[in-house]
Formats: C-alpha cells, sequence, structure tokens
C-alpha cells in the first residue's frame, strides 16, 4: 500500500457513496439530513446496485464474469454520483436546496454544546479512535476469512466470480450458497479501482469505513430516542461503544462479529443492515402525527433498499430482517391500531421474497 | 418437541456466555416494559424483542428455520442478533438516568450513566482480550511467515499456477495472500466439524510423524511441486534421497520443491 492509494479509496469509499447519496435526500425530512446519514444512504444505494450487476453476470456469463460487471458497475455508480450531484444542484438553483449549507461553523457547534455534552463526545470519541487503532494493529484469527477474504482475490485475481473454490483453487459449479451475497464482490471491484491488494482493502482499510458507518447509524438512533434530552446521546454513545467492546460474551454475538469480523458480509449484516433497519423503523412509525406525511417516501426507499443490502451481505439475514420488520409491524399495528402499516411493512419486503424466491429456484435447479 | 425447545436453551446460553450482559439487557427490558409510556418505542423495544425471543425457543419455528437453512441449525443463533440488545440496555439506561435526574438533579444522571459504563465493563467481556486476537505483523493481517513462505515458491509473471501443500495450521492464509498458490486441501478439510476425507490431510495430518513416501506417492500422483513441512512433527524418510530440494526453512518450516512432480507434470501437460 503506498499514499497513492488514499486519494482513491477516500474516491471510492467516501465521495462517490456520498454523492450517490445525494440521490434519495429530496424524499427524507429536512431534519434528518445530516451528513452521516447522505454517506449511509449512498451505500444503501451502492450495495444493492452492485447486486443487480454482479448477480446477473454470475449467472449467464460465467467464465470472466467479473470483467463486464466491473465495467457496467463502475458506468452505473459514476451515473448515479453525478445524478445526485447534478439534483442537489438543480434544486439549489431553483431555490429549494436539498442540502443547506450549515450557517454556522464547526467551532461554533463546539460552543454550543455544554462542557458535559463536549466531554461525552470527546469520549465516544475516543473509545471509537481506539477501536480503529485496534482494528489496524490487532489481526483477529478467522476461518471463514479462508473463503470470504480469499474469495474476493480470487474474483480480482481470475476475472471470475464464483467457480472457483476459494480454499483450494479447484474449479467448482456456481456456488449458489454463496453467490447471492456479492460483499466479497464489491470488495473486488474496490480492490480492482484502486490497485489495493484485497486482504488489506479488508483487513486493514474496511474498518476504518464499516465502524463510523454502524456508529452513524447508532448515533441517529441516538437523537431520535432522546429527542427531548439532547445532553444524553453522548452517554448513549458511550454506553453503545462500551457495548461493542465489552460485548465478546462468545464468539456469537453481533458484537464480537463488529470488531473482530468485520469486513465480512455476517458482521456487515448484524451490525450495520439490522440496526438501519431499527433506525427506519424509528423514522417510519415514531413520527408525529403532523409529521407523518412529509418525506416519508425516502424513508420507505431506504427501507426497501436497506432489505436488498441485507441480501448483498448473507442470504439468512434477508429472511431474518423479514422477520424483524414483521414482528415491529405487528406490534406497531396493535399500538397505532392500523393495519396498513403491516400492509406497507409487506410491501417494503417485497425484494427479500424476490431474493428467497431466486434463491430457491437456483438452488432447485442446481 | 422437548428437546427441539432445550436445544434452544442450550443455544441461548451458549450465545450469552458466562457473563451478565443479558442480565443487563433483561434488567433494561423490564424497565422499559413498566416506564416506557410511548406505545411505539415500547412496540419497538419491548414487544417486538419479546416476541423475537419467545420465536426462538419456539420449537415448531426452529424446524421451520433449519428447513429453510438446507437443514442447517448451526446459525440459528443469528435469530438473537435482531434483538437490539445494545439499544435497549443503552436506551434503558438514558431513562434511569433521566428520572433520576429529575428527582435528585443532574449529578445523579452523570452518576448513573457512569455506574451503566462500569457496569458495562464488569459485566462484558473485553473483545481485545480474545485469545482469537494478536498483534498485526503485517497489512495483510496474516502470520509473516505465511508470507515469506508464499513469495518463496509463488509463480512469476505469466507463470501457470502451482500446486502445493501446507501443514494445517497455515492453510487458512495462503490463498488470503496469493492465489497463484492452489491447494491439494484447503479449511474444509481442517475443519473437524465438517468431517471431510482428504488422503493427502491424512498423512499430514498424522499427529506426531509424517510419512514423507507415502505423502510424495500421493502428492506427485497430483502434480504438486511445492511441499511445506510441519516444524513440530518428526519426517520419516530422507527428503533428499525421495528427490526432495530444500528451499529455505522459514520459523521452523521446511519448504520444498518437488522437482520429480515437476518433470511428471511436463510430461504430462507439456
Amino acid at each position: 500500500m503506498t499514499i497513492l492509494h488514499i486519494p482513491l479509496l477516500i474516491l471510492w469509499l467516501l465521495l462517490i457513496p456520498f454523492c450517490i447519496g445525494l440521490l434519495p435526500l429530496r424524499w427524507i425530512p429536512r431534519e434528518n439530513r445530516r451528513g452521516g446519514v447522505i454517506l449511509v444512504a449512498g451505500y444503501l444505494i451502492l450495495l444493492p446496485l452492485c447486486w443487480l450487476v454482479a448477480v446477473p453476470c454470475i449467472l449467464f456469463v460465467k467464465y470472466d464474469s467479473f470483467i463486464p460487471m466491473v465495467i457496467i458497475y463502475t458506468v452505473l455508480i459514476l451515473i448515479a454520483a453525478t445524478a445526485g450531484v447534478c439534483l442537489t444542484l438543480w434544486f439549489w438553483k431553483k431555490g429549494n436546496p436539498i442540502l443547506e449549507i450549515p450557517k454556522f461553523s464547526i467551532s461554533d457547534w463546539i460552543q454550543n454544546l455544554s462542557w458535559e455534552e463536549k466531554i461525552g463526545w470527546l469520549i465516544f470519541l475516543g473509545l471509537v479512535g481506539f477501536q480503529l487503532y485496534k482494528a489496524f494493529t490487532l489481526a483477529s484469527f478467522d476461518g471463514d476469512d479462508a473463503e470470504y477474504v480469499a474469495q474476493s482475490l480470487v474474483t480480482v485475481e481470475s476475472d471470475t466470480m464464483y467457480l472457483i473454490l476459494p480454499y483450494t483453487g479447484g474449479t467448482t459449479s456456481l456456488d449458489i450458497r454463496h453467490a447471492l451475497a456479492v460483499l466479497p464482490i464489491w470488495i473486488a471491484f474496490i480492490g480492482k479501482m484502486t490497485g489495493l491488494h484485497t486482504t488489506i482493502l479488508s483487513h486493514s482499510i474496511l474498518p476504518f469505513l464499516l465502524l463510523p458507518l454502524t456508529y452513524m447509524v447508532y448515533v441517529e438512533i441516538g437523537r431520535h430516542l432522546l429527542k427531548k434530552k439532547p445532553e444524553q446521546v453522548p452517554g448513549f454513545m458511550i454506553l453503545i461503544a462500551l457495548l461493542q467492546m465489552f460485548g465478546n460474551v462468545s464468539i456469537y454475538t453481533n458484537e464480537t462479529f463488529f470488531l473482530t469480523r468485520t469486513w465480512q458480509g455476517k458482521a456487515v449484516a448484524a451490525n450495520f443492515v439490522i440496526p438501519m433497519t431499527i433506525l427506519l423503523l424509528l423514522w417510519i412509525f415514531d413520527r408525529k402525527k403532523s409529521q407523518k406525511n412529509s418525506h416519508a417516501a425516502g424513508f420507505w426507499i431506504l427501507l426497501c433498499l436497506t432489505n436488498m443490502t441485507a441480501g448483498v451481505c448473507t442470504s439468512m439475514v434477508v429472511f431474518l430482517n423479514v422477520m424483524m420488520i414483521g414482528a415491529a409491524a405487528f406490534w406497531l399495528m396493535v399500538a397505532d391500531r392500523k393495519l396498513s402499516i403491516l400492509i406497507k411493512a409487506g410491501m417494503a419486503c417485497i425484494p427479500n421474497a424476490v431474493y428467497m424466491l431466486l434463491y430457491l429456484f437456483l438452488q432447485v435447479g442446481k | 418437541m422437548y428437546g427441539i425447545f432445550m436445544e434452544s436453551v442450550v443455544i441461548f446460553k451458549n450465545y450469552a456466555g458466562s457473563r451478565y450482559i443479558m442480565v443487563l439487557f433483561l434488567l433494561a427490558l423490564v424497565y422499559l416494559l413498566i416506564m416506557e409510556k410511548d406505545k411505539r418505542k415500547r412496540a419497538l423495544f419491548v414487544y417486538m424483542p419479546l416476541s423475537l425471543l419467545l420465536l426462538f425457543f419456539f420449537p415448531l419455528f426452529r424446524k421451520v428455520f433449519v428447513r429453510l437453512m438446507s437443514g442447517s441449525g448451526d446459525t440459528y443463533y443469528r435469530v438473537l442478533w435482531l434483538i437490539p440488545t445494545g439499544v435497549i440496555i443503552a436506551y434503558g439506561s438514558m431513562k434511569v438516568a433521566g428520572s433520576l435526574e429529575e428527582k435528585l438533579g443532574v449529578w445523579a444522571r452523570r452518576g448513573a450513566t457512569a455506574v451503566m459504563a462500569i457496569a458495562i465493563m464488569i459485566c462484558g467481556k473485553y473483545v481485545y482480550a480474545s485469545p482469537y486476537m494478536s498483534p498485526a505483523e503485517n497489512l495483510y493481517h496474516i502470520p509473516q511467515k505465511v508470507i515469506d513462505i508464499c513469495d518463496l515458491m509463488a509463480p512469476k509473471e505469466g507463470e501457470e499456477r502451482i500446486w502445493a501443500v501446507f501443514p494445517t495450521d497455515l492453510v487458512y492464509f495462503v490463498r488470503q495472500y496469493d492465489t497463484d498458490i492452489q491447494l491439494l486441501y484447503g479449511r474444509e478439510m481442517v475443519e473437524p466439524k465438517w468431517s471431510y476425507y482428504d488422503p493427502v490431510h491424512e498423512v499430514m495430518n498424522h499427529p506426531t510423524v509424517i510419512k514423507l513416501e507415502a505423502l510424495l506417492e500421493l502428492t506427485r500422483e497430483k502434480h504438486c511441486t511445492y511441499l511445506v513441512l510441519p516444524h513440530n512433527k518428526k519426517i520419516s524418510g530422507n527428503p533428499n534421497e525421495l528427490g526432495l530440494e530444500l528451499l529455505d526453512t522459514i520459523e521452523g518450516y521446511p519448504v520444498y520443491y518437488d522437482p520429480v512432480a515437476a518433470k511428471k507434470m511436463e510430461k504430462a501437460f507439456g
């Protein structure tokens, strides 16, 4: 890895996703349009787009399938990023900006915080910084890396997706169980575009993206739950960060996956997709009546995209997310006495149904 | 049905471990059940987790889940990922701290938050003390000896991929570094729970002795040109006499090139 990789990593992991994240902003309420939300939204578009391009290539192109995938995906994400920027500029020129540049500077914001909040945020940022430091300086052994991390490298080095056994290098028939969860392919794509070895990317670089991305979701959950007591949000975040660090009560918890297998699809599903689903359920259903109809469409779109992102990460969470949304929608329906909640939630799970049908179809046809 | 239920109980116990984070979670859940007045938050942070927990222990659900996951129940614990344990503990704690502030003042809230932070540290288990964590030796986060061994045998640009055999403790890492090195057996043979069989692995996995003659019979048949032998086992047979060339010994692991296998391959493929 050289210093030249850094601008490319910033471009592909931050700038382009951020520009893509501008796309759904018009349909998200103003109070939720923050930098972190835009980046998260960018990834919720970027990753499903990867699935939509990679899966047909895997199923229909077979050998050297990674080459057309890279070409088509690059074109699509560049179009999406350009569209995001153009849309923002267009609304800005129309005098109805979708993204307002904050009138106050960061120093004003810091000055407006009480000393307690300042200390709280500093402790929280310190804990996140410590986790990033540990992610960089400690190697964690996990047998599944022989599958997931090697899969990305095989893809880059052979230009073929899911037809070579990552464990040995022997050829195989299409591995359906893993082929629909294309996160290793997205990592291979980033490796290809940045020229970085995908194992370095997975183990040393991606934690710097995935850890903050998860905390951005938790910050939004904290802000929503503690709307009336914003001074408690830093305390909430400190507890969340500590729970991640001290949640290694067994090798199975999502907290353990978060800090030891950060780059694997199941860890992303457990720590990004599931909390994001909870955040969106909060944003959609826990709103004042006056807010209900304003820009909620964006949240529903994001919920559908989150369900699609689950499929990018691991097939199982596609099914699990339906369970969670179903259980939440049932109790919210009881709370609000509205059957429409269950129907709308069911509609948001259509991507999951399509995914599961495709999975079963491919398994049966194998 | 009772047996399936008890299996779920065991899975839950294994998931929760021997620490008390789950106790904190249950306390927070009970607190929110009693004190949370907002019906939507109750739905999301009390009723939803409780119903998912009930579903987890419900035998019929487990049966359906296992059937859907192609007969494998190993991953059933992932249902528990759906319960937002962390958010419930943190939110419950903030609610307790907030109510203390109303009664006793701002320092009571600060104190309660600090107590909760300490409770999490005591009840939980520090992830960086895990035996699976070790100082990274390089940016790849794989053992440096694997990189050194791979660099020794890796084919040059434009050359054909090679076949190699590695000791079981190294097979996880080889293809994370270089996929031009193909392995006669990989992680699929090493994991005892999968109980696959491979004759080369059987020879290499012998607890004390590697029978070199038997090994070479198998590896030459498969055109395997590189052998890395374990550093902690006896080798029966003389590598030189059997036609092997020692390239180097890296951290105790002898790395051999097998010209006999290379010739055999050239004869077969030209």
